[in-house]
């Protein structure tokens, strides 16, 4: 990867010994991504666990995490920005390039989930408009410009503060879209009630505000520690209150829609969401409310998550609790499907008998390619940060 | 002997061409097909003559037979504590307003001037999202290189490629030659009937017309063109008292 | 015990969520879809072409389920690509026949079980090692053998096994003619499987003689009791619902809820090997309730003849007057008219006219040394058995509601024609032949007899040979010796009957063509001791079974997809052609060139003589003999299935009821002087007077508990083992098909009631052991209420590879002979019938 050598040009600040562990680390993620990636396409998805079942697993995960936190960079600045705000714009370019980097990624993971990735461009030749995914593609390339340009103007000295402003009246209904969007790639599925409820675009721009807000903090705790970059008291306390109110919406949001299926739901969506409460994904499920959600509040509302590093821990815990979220909204309309009667859905591979209970558990193939996309993420951040963030560090 | 190859609808009988012709046709056929549900009798012959007919490899299935009851042919039991079991055969359902097809990012699938829900192979990416969109999970996917049976060859028509989606084609090649689609030829109880919606002297449209079908997750929106006639209704002997 | 019988009386719900559901809220959805709009592009939109293929073979599937089903092979590049029901029967219900196993035959052909050389064992028996051999070293080994053995001991210490003649009438036929040239003994399969059904030449004095499948269709009232035809005679199942929907009623009597119960209008679920006792409730119902055709009774059958009390012995005309000769020994009816007792012609039936012949009373008779005795009408003698047996007494014998028992029987008395098909279930007991003989007994007192719609069919076993095939299995004058396999497999028994030629030396050589037979035959480790003592074993199998890998040399067998044979079947009455589709498979051969081979090696002379034959030549001596036969051709054969010469719709009897000649018409192949034996009066018989049966007490029919009781005590082994036929194979062919292991997988469930588990503490899916004194097997609990209490179902024919320890279910079962089946020796049609469900065992959590 070009950009890594390019990062290594730039020299490093203070540790050197560590930069070269970092860089290793990132080139070693990224070269098992590649090879996994290649074995897969090489032998077909059935070196995955996904099933005609559960045909959308890890990557799928992963892309709808990747998406979400890619809210934080562009709503710190352009919300800030159109609230008039100029509380963060110390770490805007920072906010950006962890937008940049996630939504990348996220438009990566896409190709090791289809089954002939060499005919992804027929997506772009010849699009069906009816889509969602074609849009969703779309609305990220848009996005990846327009933080390409926000990024670009950021790093202008002096800032053009017109142009910002112009970005940023463009680039928030863009966010919002990308987030609607993508929650309507499943919340417009009759075959999934459990998706198919109109809260689901809602709740995927709440806890991504929640997860991309989280994201900056932990990001920048971690340049932090590491370069001379410097986050600041007030900025962290800025974001840990919208933390706050992000939480909330989310918290409720969820809540709503618990409520009104346990309440009044149609059976299927309600035996979906059982899954959730009781069934096979209840400890993930209960993981995301407790730790990733019940333990960050009561942290953030005291004094001691004025503490950078308590602050920066429960973001981790927030992204973590986002992640399950992801994790259980995707698997429970999948491992309950709408006809689910004996002997259920043929196995798919030769040898495998119909599958009346579907379980997913990700192979390491699939692990492999993961490692490559948090490395391909982490490389891109590392670049940002050296390239766009520290050289105009006041 | 194999110098000249020959369609295997050419090859049959007249006899037997004429078992498998379709009933009627009007000029702008829509295909359709019902299933008795009394006339079910769960023995796969058409899940399994689908596999031939058109190369499904190991594994995958476009056709399958459900047991509504506790397990494979297995009564659950009822309210009132007796057994209870149905067969429901389950394929590809063609809908009119089909969600796998709108999902596509590539049109990939299609719905044809006859009805027919298609996947042009050329064209399936391997998203998998319309196996996420189809309410009645229909979709298989081409998972690894596939195997058959027959070594080498297998079915009559064309295999599909690794990586791509596939399901029932209501046997659209069969049909390009008058003969019904394979599980309705096969189906040994008759309970498979096929026709053209569009035709009202059909077999199938005088059935529905007269039997009030059922329509699989009606809520759903999908508008099937494939229905189900209700089980009769049962005539219990009376227990005597004396 | 729960309430046993079960009513439907209401459309079935589709319980597990909204499957299926009503029009109510399809508006409302229509709504909530995607409303972007269907933009429908027309990608690829050219049509899919078929690929064209080679050929098509129009030939018949035929492994042992009596469907003998026409189908197509498609062949491409000399393989069989697909096989599908030809449908072109001239009579157009029976199209299509055909079901998902012989659709799948082609997995068969190509399985990776399949034998595709001579195998000679290097190793021990059953470790299933082998060297591969060419045919020439294989057969040289075998006649050798054969020699040997022939030479020390006799050629009828050789024993030929081989399944089911009438499903290929030229290869099996081979195995008889081979039999016959070398003085083999050969083996049966027909009572051996348990399919004799005894009941009937009893009864009737014929083999078996059931209505063809289409005939349900003419029945206003269906008893199915003992057979689940949804599942085992696929091809047929739909005549049920063709009744059904003229109006007919369909009531199944079952122990299990099978698919033809889920079916039913009634389903009466009741206790294992009690049929009996139903049936004879039933009977009892309709006599005292006046239902009876007692017209009919004293037309048809014994029931007017006159029994002496002294003896149990029927009053025959010798007994009253001097110088009768013995084959003008008339039976003697009582004319109330005339007060006395009056003589029945032995050449018709039916009753002189005049004559009122009393059904009941006493009254004595001079013999002609003087003495006076007291007769009865037979039918007396059964009315009073059937006052034991009604409804209440029967009610704790069979777990049946009294008023439901009584129902049933005056809705089947009532209902015209009204049909009872009888299956394995009730056959395959030790008892089976009372059983059959009472269910015989309310079919003809409501005069259903020899008639369309009617009968009492039992339909289990591919018994019937329908040609005259003595040319093609005998060779020259010589027949082969034949011996029922129950003595091959457990030795002489103390009853076997006097003709049965069972070899002085015992048994030294084994050939086993078409069967499983080291798996599929009853009672296995009895079995294994008789196989212990063999010299030789050859198994000749397209398959790698668990019989072929016992074998010492296992020989690669075609398919009926690699060869041409002759066929035909009880429940269609078509004769059809088994043509190659292929070249064979591997080094296969088919069994007529392996004996050619044989016969050739061990004795040129006959087989100069006997054997300078191919199969057009054995099918053309077959159809010449005429008889139902008569005017089929061999090219005739070959465009397509041909009706035999047989009444349409095929019903038995209508010689006996229209044209009241004598009981029995003839059972191919054998004459009908040999059967004639099994029902001395010429009539329906319900009152026997055979010593054996006084000896016992079965003179009428009547209800004896299940005999494995005495081997298998209740106290130690509570449950009753059930071995039904599975619809996945037939018998233990395609337990190896991959399409259908994908849908029914590959751990033999045991299927036992929710109360039987809680009470031994198994859990669903746990792995069990099912055993008995004669044997045991592991395999994997299935909890379902579709098992009775007090019973536990294990379908017979799966592979030992689907149990987890033991040879297949078959160690258990028994291999009790019944000694009323040996009153009489004609293979196959009174011979020693298998009672497979007479079994008990206890299961436990392992």
């Amino acid at each position: 990867m070009t950009t890594v050598d390019a990062a290594v040009t730039v020299p490093a600040p203070g540790r050197p010994r560590a930069w070269n562990v970092w860089v290793g680390a990132l080139t070693a993620g990224l070269l098992v991504g590649l090879g996994s990636f290649v074995y897969q396409w090489s032998s077909g998805l059935g070196v995955t666990g996904l099933s005609n079942t559960v045909t959308w697993g890890l990557y799928i995960v992963a892309f709808m995490f990747l998406v979400g936190i890619s809210a934080g960079g562009l709503i710190v600045v352009a919300g800030a920005e159109l609230a008039g705000s100029h509380r963060f714009e110390h770490i805007n370019r920072l906010a950006v390039v962890c937008s940049i980097a996630a939504v990348a990624t996220a438009a990566g993971t896409i190709l090791p989930d289809l089954g002939r990735p060499h005919l992804a461009w027929k997506m772009i030749v010849s699009p069906h408009l009816t889509s969602p995914l074609v849009w969703d593609m779309a609305v990220l390339a848009i996005y990846l410009v327009i933080g390409g340009l926000d990024l670009w103007i950021l790093t202008r000295k002096p800032v053009p503060a017109k142009a910002l402003r112009v970005m940023a009246i463009v680039s928030l209904p863009v966010a919002v879209l990308v987030h609607s969007i993508t929650a309507w790639i499943f919340g417009l599925l009759v075959a999934r009630p459990f998706w198919n409820t109109p809260i689901l675009a809602p709740l995927f721009i709440s806890s991504a505000l929640v997860s991309g807000t989280a994201l900056v903090i932990a990001t920048g705790y971690v340049v932090e520690r590491t370069t001379s970059f410097r986050v600041g008291a007030d900025v962290y306390d800025g974001l840990r209150r919208l933390l706050l109110w992000f939480i909330a919406a989310d918290v409720f949001l969820l809540f709503t829609e618990v409520m009104t299926t346990l309440v009044s739901g149609e059976p299927d969506h309600r035996s979906q969401l059982e899954i959730l409460l009781v069934g096979r994904l209840a400890p993930v499920f209960w993981f995301e409310i407790a730790i990733g959600v019940l333990v960050p509040v009561a942290v953030l509302l005291t004094g001691a998550a004025r503490r950078s590093p308590v602050l920066a821990a429960m973001s981790v815990l927030l992204l973590l609790g986002v992640l399950a979220k992801r994790i259980n909204i995707l698997f429970a309309a999948e491992f309950e499907p709408l006809v689910g009667l004996a002997p259920g859905t043929p196995g798919g591979r030769p040898g495998q008998q119909f599958r009346p209970d579907e379980i997913y558990l990700p192979t390491w193939v699939e692990v492999g390619v993961l490692i490559g996309m948090v490395a391909f993420f982490m490389t891109i951040v590392t670049v940002g940060v050296r390239r766009a963030v520290l050289p105009h560090h006041d | 002997m194999a110098d000249e190859r020959i369609s295997p609808v050419e090859a049959l009988s007249d006899a037997s061409r004429a078992y498998g012709a379709i009933d009627a046709r009007s000029e702008q056929p829509r295909w359709g097909m019902a299933v008795d549900l009394e006339r079910c009798i769960g023995c796969w012959s058409c899940a399994v003559i689908c596999k031939s007919e058109n190369a499904v490899p190991l594994g995958m299935w476009w056709n399958r037979i459900l047991t509504e009851g506790d397990a494979l042919d297995m009564p659950a039991t009822d309210e009132h504590g007796r057994p209870d079991m149905h067969w429901v055969p389950l394929a590809c359902q063609h809908c009119d307003d089909a969600p796998c097809e709108k999902v596509c990012p590539t049109s990939a699938t299609w719905t044809n001037d006859e009805g027919l829900v298609l996947v042009n192979q050329d064209a399936c990416i391997g998203c998998r999202y319309c196996m996420a969109a189809c309410p009645y999970g229909v979709r298989v996917f081409n998972w690894g290189d596939p195997e058959f049976p027959v070594p080498d060859d297998t079915g009559m028509v064309a295999t599909r490629p690794v990586g791509s989606v596939e399901k029932c084609t209501m046997c659209v090649h069969r049909l390009e030659e008058d003969q019904v689609p394979s599980c309705v030829w096969s189906c040994p109880a008759q309970a498979r009937i096929f026709g053209d919606l569009n035709a009202p002297d059909s077999h199938l449209v005088e059935l529905l017309e007269a039997r009030n079908p059922r329509i699989l997750l009606e809520e759903k929106g999908t508008h099937p063109k494939v229905s189900y006639l209700e089980p009769r209704r049962r005539r219990p002997i009376e227990e005597v008292t004396e | 015990m729960t309430d046993t019988d079960i009513e439907r009386d209401d459309q079935p719900r589709f319980s597990r969520r909204s499957l299926l559901v009503g029009g109510a809220t399809a508006g409302a959805a229509g709504a909530t879809s995607v409303a972007i709009g269907a933009a429908t592009r027309e990608v690829g939109a050219e049509p899919v072409p078929s690929i064209p293929v080679d050929r098509v073979v129009r030939t018949t599937c035929s492994p042992n389920c009596t469907g003998s089903c026409g189908q197509l092979a498609f062949v491409r590049d000399g393989k069989v690509v697909k096989i599908q029901q030809a449908a072109d029967y001239p009579d157009e219900v029976y199209s299509p026949r055909g079901c998902m196993k012989g659709l799948s035959y082609h997995l068969q052909i190509y399985n990776k079980d399949r034998v595709l050389a001579p195998l000679i064992r290097t190793g021990e028996r059953g470790s299933g090692e082998f060297r591969e051999a060419s045919w020439e070293e294989a057969l040289d080994l075998i006649a050798e053998q054969m020699q040997a053995i022939g030479e020390q001991h006799g050629w009828d210490s050789i024993h030929v096994f081989g399944q089911v003649p009438g499903s290929g009438y030229v290869h099996k036929g081979a195995a008889y003619r081979a039999a016959a040239t070398l003085g083999m003994t050969h083996g049966t399969s027909f009572d051996l499987n348990g399919d004799l059904p005894m009941g009937m030449p009893i009864t009737f004095g014929v083999q078996n003689a059931e209505h063809e499948a289409k005939d349900w269709a003419n029945s206003r009232f269906l008893l199915v009791i003992g057979s689940n035809p949804l599942e085992t005679r696929i091809p047929d199942a739909h005549f049920l619902f063709d009744a059904a929907e003229r109006g007919a009623q369909l009531v199944v009597v079952d122990p299990t809820f099978s698919a033809t119960a889920s079916k039913a209008d009634t389903w009466l679920q009741i206790r294992p090997g009690t049929d009996a006792a139903f049936a004879l409730a039933m009977a009892q119902v309709i006599v005292s309730d006046g239902l009876a055709d007692l017209d009919f009774m004293r037309a048809y059958t014994d029931a007017p003849l006159l029994v002496r009390s002294d003896s149990g012995k029927r009053l025959r005309e010798a007994d009253l007057v001097d110088g009768v000769a013995e084959d003008a020994n008339r039976f003697l009816v009582w004319d109330r008219a005339a007060g006395a007792a009056t003589p029945v012609p032995l050449d018709r039936l039916g009753v002189p006219d005049g004559v009122d012949a009393a059904l009941e009373g006493s009254f004595d008779v001079t013999l002609v040394d003087g003495a006076t005795v007291s007769v009865v009408p037979g039918f007396a003698h059964v009315v009073a058995e059937l006052e034991q047996w009604t409804p209440e007494s029967t009610e704790s014998i069979t777990g049946l509601r009294p008023g439901m028992v009584r129902a049933v029987a005056r809705a089947y008395a009532t209902a015209s024609p009204a049909a009872i098909l009888m299956g394995g279930g009730t056959n395959h007991w030790y008892h089976g032949d009372l059983q059959g003989r009472a269910l015989a007994l309310c079919a003809t007192l409501t005069g259903n007899v020899g008639r369309s719609g009617g009968g009492f069919s039992v339909y289990v076993g591919q018994y019937k040979v329908r040609v005259k095939w003595g040319p093609w299995v005998n060779a020259g004058e010589d027949k082969a010796k034949i011996v029922a396999s129950i003595y091959f497999l457990r030795g002489a028994t103390p009853d076997m009957h006097e003709k049965v030629p069972f070899p002085a030396a015992g048994y030294k050589g084994l050939i086993c063509t078409f069967a499983n037979m080291f798996v599929q035959a009853p009672d296995v480790n009895t079995l294994y001791r008789t196989l212990d003592e063999l010299d030789l074993i050859v198994v000749v199998d397209p398959q790698m079974t668990d019989t072929a890998k016992y074998a010492d040399v296992v020989l690669p067998a075609t398919t009926w997809y690699e060869k041409l044979d002759l066929t035909a079947t009880p429940v269609h009455p078509f004769l059809q052609l088994q043509q190659p589709a292929i070249d064979p498979v591997g080094e296969s051969r088919s069994e007529l060139d392996m004996w050619k081979e044989l016969i050739r090696r061990i004795d040129p002379a006959k087989f100069e003589q006997f054997w300078q034959v191919d199969e057009v030549d054995a099918i053309r001596m077959m159809l010449a003999e005429g008889g139902p036969t008569e005017g089929i051709t061999y090219e005739q054969l070959q465009a397509g299935p041909v009706r035999l010469n047989v009444p349409d719709p095929d019903i038995p009897f209508l010689a006996q009821i229209n044209d009241f000649e004598p009981f029995p018409p003839q059972s191919l192949p054998v004459p009908v002087e040999t059967t004639r034996a099994f029902v001395p009066t010429g009539r329906i018989e319900f009152y026997k007077d055979a010593d054996q049966f006084l000896a016992v007490g079965e003179q009428v029919p009547t209800y004896k508990p299940p005999y494995d009781d005495e081997a298998n005590p209740p106290d130690q082994y509570p449950l009753r083992l059930l071995t039904p036929h599975s619809k996945w194979r037939i018998h233990s062919s395609y337990g190896n098909n991959p399409w259908m292991e994908e849908i029914h997988g590959d751990k033999a469930p045991v299927l036992i009631h929710p109360d039987d588990a809680d009470a031994r503490g198994i859990a669903d899916g746990d792995l069990i052991e099912v055993a008995n004194t004669r044997g045991r097997v592991e395999a994997w609990a299935h909890i379902t209420d579709a098992a009775q209490p007090g019973s536990v179902t294990l379908h017979e024919g799966w592979w030992p590879k689907s149990f987890r320890a033991g040879k297949g279910v078959n160690e258990l079962t028994s291999s009790a002979v019944n000694p009323i089946h040996e009153v009489h020796y004609v293979p196959n049609m009174w011979a020693p019938s298998t009672g497979w469900k007479d079994c008990n065992c206890e299961v436990r959590k392992v």
